[in-house]
């Protein structure tokens, strides 16, 4: 008859506590807006307040003139010049439904808090005072809220 | 806007700076200072990732301007540990497995370390309401319930 032998001590079966923590519980870890990056720039976004409405007009030539901007794009400035759609999933299926993701809406905002434009700026509050200054024109459409007519 | 000079107290050091009127309190702390423990979690008051000591206070830091602030005594979270030494509370959140990502942690550890000073030893119930400002979105409010029960020395049942 053979005998299994108990391991020797070690982390098998042993509660240990997690390496990360003391940085996490003491604030010296770094996430990303922790990291101070010389000559990082911030971007706001432009959001809708809609739930569905037909982007009419984006005009960002007032947000390109204010202190430390550096640049200002619609969605339909990044359309074909950035970033074309990209896939969200791989199509299992033929006939699967796999509609065009932009990074920023052009024609048409599909929920509250979709993007419509973006400021590029040398500072988070630059970025932020000079997204207030680029002016969308909105026609709101009728907005799907409910799980059933969804 | 015309900076205004604020003198105020950070984790036992003295700073003084000029800060532009609308500047919150989270944004000194974080970017001028150079403090980057306190989390901004949602920018709106909601989440309280930023929650940091005002004269022995908890404040949500993101509510408060710097310029109120002048003149106070501020602890974050890098003012609570005693060098290498955990503070009770954070020896107690990682005991009990009371964090997970860690982004709410810095704001919820100031909380609960404001709340057991207010009230040493609450039922689960009192925790619960006390911590209802903060949210986390990972480890689930159960781990830091426990520890902040276990951090003020009551039984905790596993």
């Amino acid at each position: 008859m053979t005998t299994v032998e108990a391991p020797a001590a070690g982390v098998i079966g042993t509660r240990m506590l997690r390496k990360e923590d003391p940085a996490l519980l003491t604030g010296e870890a770094k996430y990303t807006d922790d990291l101070d990056i010389p000559g990082a720039l911030s971007m706001a976004v432009v959001r809708s307040p809609y739930a569905h409405a037909r982007i009419t007009r984006v005009d960002v030539s007032g947000a390109l003139g204010m202190p430390g901007v550096v640049a200002a794009f619609s969605g339909a400035d990044l359309r074909d010049a950035w970033a074309g759609p990209m896939p969200c999933a791989w199509a299992v299926t033929p006939d699967m439904k796999s509609p065009e993701h932009l990074p920023l809406a052009v024609d048409t905002a599909c929920y509250a808090g979709d993007g419509v434009a973006v400021v590029v700026a040398r500072s988070n509050a630059e970025a932020r005072d000079a997204a207030d200054a680029v002016i969308v024109d909105y026609d709101a459409l009728p907005a799907v809220i409910d799980l059933e007519d969804a | 806007m015309v900076p205004l000079r604020i003198s105020l107290t950070v984790n036992g050091a003295s700073q003084s700076h000029d800060v532009e009127p609308r500047l919150l309190l989270v944004h000194y702390l974080r970017d001028v200072v150079g403090l980057t423990g306190t989390n901004v979690g949602c920018d709106t008051s909601s989440c309280g990732a930023c929650t940091i000591h005002v004269n022995g206070e908890s404040v949500k830091s993101c509510t408060m301007l710097a310029v109120q602030a002048d003149g106070t005594d501020i602890t974050t979270i890098e003012g609570l540990a005693n060098g290498d030494e955990l503070h009770p509370m954070q020896a107690a959140f990682r005991e009990n497995h009371g964090l997970q990502c860690g982004f709410c942690t810095p704001g919820m550890v100031m909380a609960a370390v404001s709340l057991l000073k207010e009230n040493p030893k609450p039922t689960e119930a009192e925790v619960r309401e006390g911590l209802e400002g903060n949210l986390c979105r990972c480890t689930g409010y159960h781990n830091i319930v426990k520890a902040v029960l276990a951090a003020s020395g009551q039984a905790v049942n596993a």
